[in-house]
């Protein structure tokens, strides 16, 4: 039987943040846009770095309801595009005023 | 093998300049100030040694830069207009959008957004007032080709392949709105300027679209400042404009100004500029889009999205939704623009780039 988690020896680093600095600020909003603690918020982050170390996509893994959604990196190719209605007939609209201008 | 080219959206607004890169089914947007100025990488390096900053990164080395074109640096972005004496952003100067200013910035946002920059299909706009099949082709020259720089000291090439433009709001609308041949509107505030698209469909009904300088979100920083200096005798830098509007604009925690050593309240400034700028709006989309003689404004209009940083400001939407009506402000409304125009570049075929080389 694996050794249980309470079991597991732990360290519990002391980390100093400066209260008025941007970096800090967000993360204190991500925090808080996922009703978490400041230390689980940074513990969480620690583990998503490690889980991307390891492959897994980064963007996801650091995405927070607080920020717009951070799509995985674009990759060196056509991406398939994204939707959007009007687009073929806006380029159609503005490919024949172009021409005839 | 050549790399096929990325297609992305560019919208160089008089305040901000945001790049739109496809990424799965959404985009990842990039915005920095639309501002160049003079400095140097060995001024940056100075101030950075002397100014005994946090080992962290501040959220606004992300948009820094120093760029150089030709062998001439500038300062790029916040940070030219945080430390450059005379940084522009060439606002309401239409020569930028092919004289090399925006070129500047497409250079510093792709040296931003990529370490190796691949080949690049670029669709943009330009105001509502300025396009035309002839200006069209001015920022195509301008643009197309391969441009060597440096950006913080490090070489980057960028080739850009194709420019595609269109008016301003005409993406937005490409995104939000429609292709049924319904009339569509959408209401575009950026820093400077406003610009009024109107469509049916994607068909542009070119005699219904205006655009009018000096009522943007600058204005309501404008008139901040000089209510500022009329009371404190303060007069207001552009950082503490910016930050001011920022925190005001997403109901955040403003910075604290100081006046004579005293810290300073402004959120009736705020308040009253906002709605002095709101006003302004609605007197010009009711000049604009009068429905007949009785009064009604964009009565016959089935969609109108209010987009732009403008659409931030509480009281601008409260002036816009009491003259018109079921106004659509988008979550992302000041890169609508820049979507839009990607999501045009992903609809062109290969065909059609290659004409628009």
């Amino acid at each position: 039987m694996g050794r249980s988690k309470t079991d597991a020896e732990v360290l519990r680093p002391e980390v100093r943040l400066l209260k008025d600095h941007a970096a800090t600020r967000r993360l204190l909003r991500e925090a808080r846009a996922r009703d978490v603690s400041l230390a689980q918020h940074i513990h969480d982050l620690l583990v998503a770095r490690e889980a991307a170390l390891n492959g897994q996509e980064y963007n996801r893994l650091l995405w927070v309801p607080s920020e717009s959604p951070a799509p995985q990196d674009t990759p060196l190719m056509d991406a398939p595009a994204p939707e959007a209605r009007g687009a073929s007939a806006a380029a159609a609209a503005w490919l024949k005023r172009r021409s005839s201008g | 093998m050549t790399t096929k080219p990325i297609r992305v959206g560019g919208d160089f607004g008089n305040s901000q300049s945001t790049l739109a890169i496809p990424a799965g089914r959404g985009y990842r947007t990039l915005t920095i100030p639309s501002f160049l100025g003079r400095g140097s990488l060995g001024e940056l390096q100075r101030m950075r040694r002397g100014g005994g900053h946090s080992a962290l990164p501040d959220e606004s080395t992300a948009h820094d830069g120093v760029l150089t074109v030709g062998g001439v640096e500038q300062f790029v972005g916040q940070l030219a207009l945080e430390q450059s004496p005379d940084a522009s952003s060439a606002r309401g100067d239409v020569h930028r959008y092919w004289s090399g200013h925006t070129r500047k910035l497409l250079l510093a946002l792709a040296g931003l957004a990529w370490d190796k920059i691949p080949p690049l299909y670029l669709t943009t706009g330009l105001p509502v007032a300025v396009w035309s099949a002839q200006r069209d082709e001015q920022v195509r020259r301008a643009f197309v080709g391969e441009h060597r720089f440096l950006l913080n000291g490090a070489e980057r090439v960028l080739e850009v392949r194709g420019v595609f433009t269109m008016m301003e709001g005409a993406g937005a609308l490409a995104r939000l709105g429609t292709d049924d041949a319904i009339p569509q509107a959408v209401a575009d505030g950026g820093g400077e300027s406003f610009d009024l698209f109107y469509a049916i469909g994607q068909e542009p009904v070119i005699a219904r679209c205006d655009g009018k300088h000096g009522i943007g979100v600058e204005r309501i920083g404008e008139l901040v400042a000089a209510e500022v200096a009329r009371k404190y005798d303060r007069a207001l830098t552009p950082p503490e404009i910016r930050a001011l509007l920022w925190a005001y604009a997403r109901t955040e925690q403003p910075p604290v100004i100081y006046a004579n050593r005293r810290p300073i309240s402004l959120n009736g400034e705020l308040r009253a500029a906002d709605d002095a700028v709101g006003s302004a709006v609605a007197t010009f989309i009711s000049q604009t889009w009068a429905s007949g003689a009785t009064g009604a404004v964009a009565a016959e209009v089935a969609q109108l999205f209010l987009i732009g940083g403008i659409a931030y400001f509480p009281e601008v939407r409260a002036h816009v939704q009491r003259l018109v009506g079921n106004v659509a402000v988008s979550e992302r409304p000041a890169d609508e623009n820049a979507m839009g125009y990607g999501a045009v570049g992903q609809s062109l075929t290969d065909a059609d780039w290659a004409a628009l080389s």
